[in-house]
């Protein structure tokens, strides 16, 4: 067996102590940095590819990849208990997860997060080491059609988001369209509504977007909250997730995982669009519906099964074909390109103790973050203890710094507060943020292959509809809104919105 | 004050714990005497990963060996590096603030947008040490052996699609040079860069592709082919069966340059120690072999020889993008 002979011969690259000890290195500074909102995998990893000079290129790559999905176990941490997302990838954990904390199961929504991560995880590297090659041409013929549609079909699960007004959402996804367009166009070179202020050419960055609007907005609500203390005081009940949560859990993280290493292999933004696809699947197809966005635990159970495996998913483009599938995976190829290692068709030929070895030390490396997270579990669970009146100033502390080192500019951080106090006034008028980041990100990435596809077929739409993927994309998506709007679905829908709002 | 000593320690210990990880990793040098006695910071035009951002921290690293202060490596991509060169041209001519840019930013964006600074005045330029490549890139098995081929195919088959690294790249401009001397009609398709571009013609998406640098890792593998290189005078040594565009015939678009800047009006003996170190460092075997690894030709121009050039590159691309119909924002 093929399969086994480069197993072994993994393990014995992996398991080589210089290694094994930048695998745990690695995976340790990710957890590290995950839960620190502001710092993510992409700065640290630059920061670090110097260091990669000197060691050999699989121990290089051992540790950069542990970074990168040891920050995706720990960017859930900061969603549940105080509600502000360390990556993009986190955003819709706060939807359940900061609920579920504030019904004092901080412990078990911390813990399934770890499971669901882990399991994604060693799965998604199964999938990786056997899926790899075959899954590279499928990947491959998403051409700007192809993602155009993907992206509508995208837009069209985000209205199923929507936890109130659906009219509303769709507002704050326009809100979010057009600041997605801010900054140089990138077919002309134009510079769109940057207002002559040299920051805003590289358009408005996710980090004060999302932390304004998630995290300084929520220090706001409860700035006007006078007691709020108790619910967070009360003794949190053990990490582990009891029977219910599992039997609840596990059909989402298995679903999450699937969709997470599908959507992580095209390129674009895998891990954020899969946590969201994943959230809105669960809350489709689950007999509970009413429980989302109140602390239902498969809320966070599916999405950061998701974002690990996507996290998984992304090196097959790049170890199969070099195309890296994200920023992150574009510093790897950068780090291999350092020691003239091509990533590509030939790597598995050329490098295979480099391929296995790497694919062998994600095992190992899932394995260190399991047993590093669990007990440290219960010190993010103290951080809940902390009096508000010490507890938002820091956060508020880590925000700024957060928004402040990316770019090391003082826009940022203006940014953030003006989206902060735009945010406050969005929840208190009962608009929604996650559709407006959610847009925000697809919306680049929507207008580019809308206007590639059209220049390739002459301006004709047709293109869209000719192509199979493209069009199977979009037969889903009409599908939906279609089902949507029929009256007893909708009915359906506003009790369950009758009953959440009962419940505010 | 003791809730605070009770709770503080929680929240700060992961932050003291990743900076001293990465203290205890990186190597920090003695701080010495004179200039440069404090941390350099060098403003790269490109994200991380890039093969601008990738020589920036290869010459930082060996930068920061010969002065013995820390060279930082910041990332300020967008805006064709109009971004990062804008920063450096605001900072104080101290030797401190450093740029790793394009020519670009002086020769081209100065055409497209309007800018904070002004491009021929507000930089000392210090020196150059490569130069942006491109070349007409298909797939390996398309159905042309040589360029010769591929035009006649062009001809018969009016509206081949290509896919660029961006809207008025030096890749962009001499394909459409190309396209204008020969008489055909492309499609044309920006991206956001190399590898997006490279990812379309994989898939095949585009007929082919106007290669800028990583397209030669294809090449290598053996999933591209290119046919014909542009942005230079001379074949490429790797590459001799390859004409260059000229040879056929056509006008070409100067090639621009990676190239350190600091703000204008640099003290001369700083400006002395910086060019020195970093021409040091370029010439070294380190850094010879990272370009070797990452294809890209060694071509060092020192302050007069790159003042001199940018200026005929400055006047080029001027007239041409006028040509074009750019406008400027």
């Amino acid at each position: 067996m093929e399969f086994f002979a480069n197993f072994i011969a993994g393990f014995n690259v992996a398991l080589q102590p210089l290694n094994f000890m930048f695998c745990f290195l690695g995976v340790f500074i990710g957890t590290l940095i995950g839960v620190l909102p502001g710092i993510g995998p992409v700065g640290t990893m630059a920061i670090l590819l110097p260091v990669t000079y000197g060691i050999p290129p699989t121990t290089a790559i051992i540790m950069l990849a542990g970074i990168y999905y040891g920050a995706q176990y720990g960017g859930s941490t900061t969603s549940i208990l105080v509600n502000i997302p360390g990556e993009a990838a986190s955003v819709v954990t706060t939807l359940d997860g900061y609920q579920m904390a504030k019904n004092g199961r901080a412990g078990p929504a911390l813990g399934i997060a770890a499971f669901g991560s882990f399991i994604a995880g060693t799965i998604a590297v199964i999938g990786l080491q056997l899926l790899a090659p075959p899954l590279v041409t499928v990947a491959l013929r998403f051409g700007p059609p192809e993602y155009f549609s993907l992206m509508i079909l995208g837009f069209v699960i985000l209205t199923y988001l929507a936890q109130k007004s659906m009219a509303k959402a769709l507002m704050m996804a326009g809100v979010g369209i057009i600041l997605g367009t801010v900054g140089l166009d990138t077919m002309t070179g134009m510079p769109r509504f940057t207002f002559n202020i040299p920051e805003l050419l590289d358009g408005v960055g996710l980090a004060p977007l999302a932390m304004g609007l998630f995290g300084i907005s929520e220090i706001l609500l409860n700035v006007e909250k006078k007691i709020k203390q108790e619910l967070i005081t009360t003794k949190v009940r053990g990490i582990f997730p009891n029977l219910e949560d599992w039997r609840r859990s596990i059909g989402a993280i298995l679903r999450g995982t699937g969709l997470g290493f599908f959507l992580g292999i095209l390129p674009g933004g895998g891990a954020v669009l899969s946590s969201f696809v994943s959230y809105a699947v669960e809350k489709r197809i689950s007999k509970h519906p009413e429980d989302f966005g109140r602390g239902a635990i498969e809320g966070v159970a599916a999405p950061e099964s998701a974002n690990n495996s996507a996290a998984q998913g992304a090196f097959i483009p790049l170890l199969t074909l070099g195309i890296p599938a994200n920023v992150v995976m574009a510093i790897l190829l950068g780090a291999l390109m350092i020691h003239n290692i091509t990533p590509g068709p030939m790597l598995v030929k050329d490098h295979p103790q480099l391929f296995w070895g790497v694919i062998s030390s994600m095992y190992m490396g899932n394995i260190m973050l399991l047993v590093l997270n669990l007990p440290l579990i219960g010190l993010w669970v103290q951080l809940l203890r902390v009096p508000y009146n010490i507890l938002f100033p820091m956060i508020l502390f880590v925000c700024v710094i957060g928004a402040y080192v990316i770019n090391n500019s003082t826009v940022d951080v203006s940014l953030m507060l003006l989206f902060g106090v735009v945010g406050y006034l969005m929840r208190k008028f009962e608009y929604e943020p996650a559709p407006l980041v959610l847009a925000y990100v697809l919306a680049p990435m929507l207008e580019n292959a809308l206007r590639q596809s059209l220049i390739l077929s002459g301006g004709s739409f047709g293109i869209f509809m000719v192509r199979p993927i493209s069009a199977g994309c979009l037969l889903v998506a009409a599908a939906l809104l279609f089902s949507s709007l029929l009256p007893m679905i909708r009915r359906r829908r506003e009790e369950i919105v009758a009953e959440a709002e009962e419940d505010e | 004050m003791k809730l605070v000593r009770k709770y503080l320690p929680i929240i700060i210990s992961p932050w003291i714990a990743l900076f001293g990880l990465l203290s205890a990793i990186l190597p920090y040098p003695v701080f010495g005497q004179d200039f440069p006695n404090k941390p350099i910071t060098v403003y790269c035009g490109y994200a991380a990963g890039a093969t601008t951002d990738l020589t920036a921290r290869g010459l930082a690293s060996g930068v920061e060996k010969l002065l013995g202060v820390p060279v930082v490596v910041e990332n300020k991509a967008g805006g064709g590096a109009t971004v990062a060169a804008g920063l450096v041209a605001s900072k104080k001519p101290d030797g401190y603030t450093l740029g790793v840019v394009s020519t670009g930013v002086i020769a081209v964006r100065p055409h497209l947008l309007k800018l904070a600074y002004d491009p021929l005045k507000d930089f000392t330029l210090i020196c150059q040490y490569s130069r942006y490549i491109g070349a007409v890139t298909v797939l390996k098995d398309a159905p042309f052996k040589n360029i010769q081929d591929f035009i006649t195919y062009a001809k018969a088959n009016p509206g081949l699609s290509y896919a660029s690294p961006g809207m008025y790249t030096q890749q962009h401009l001499a394909t459409e040079l190309f396209r204008q001397c020969k008489g055909l009609e492309f499609k044309h398709v920006p991206t956001k860069g190399g590898a997006e571009a490279n990812t379309q013609l994989l898939g095949k998406h585009v007929n082919f592709v106007a290669g800028a640098g990583q397209h030669i890792q294809y090449v290598k593998q053996g999933a591209f082919k290119m046919l014909a290189v542009f942005n230079t005078d001379k074949r490429d040594p790797n590459y001799p069966d390859l004409p260059t565009i000229k040879e056929l015939g056509c006008q070409d678009a100067p090639a621009l340059g990676y190239i350190v800047v600091g703000p204008k009006g640099m003290p001369e003996a700083v400006y002395k120690k910086l060019s020195e170190a970093i021409k040091k460092v370029t010439d070294g075997p380190d850094f010879q072999k990272l370009l070797g690894n990452l294809e890209i030709p060694y071509d060092y121009k020192d302050r007069a020889q790159l003042e001199k050039d940018v200026l005929v590159e400055y006047e080029f691309y001027k007239t041409f993008l006028q040509k074009m119909g750019a406008k400027k924002d």
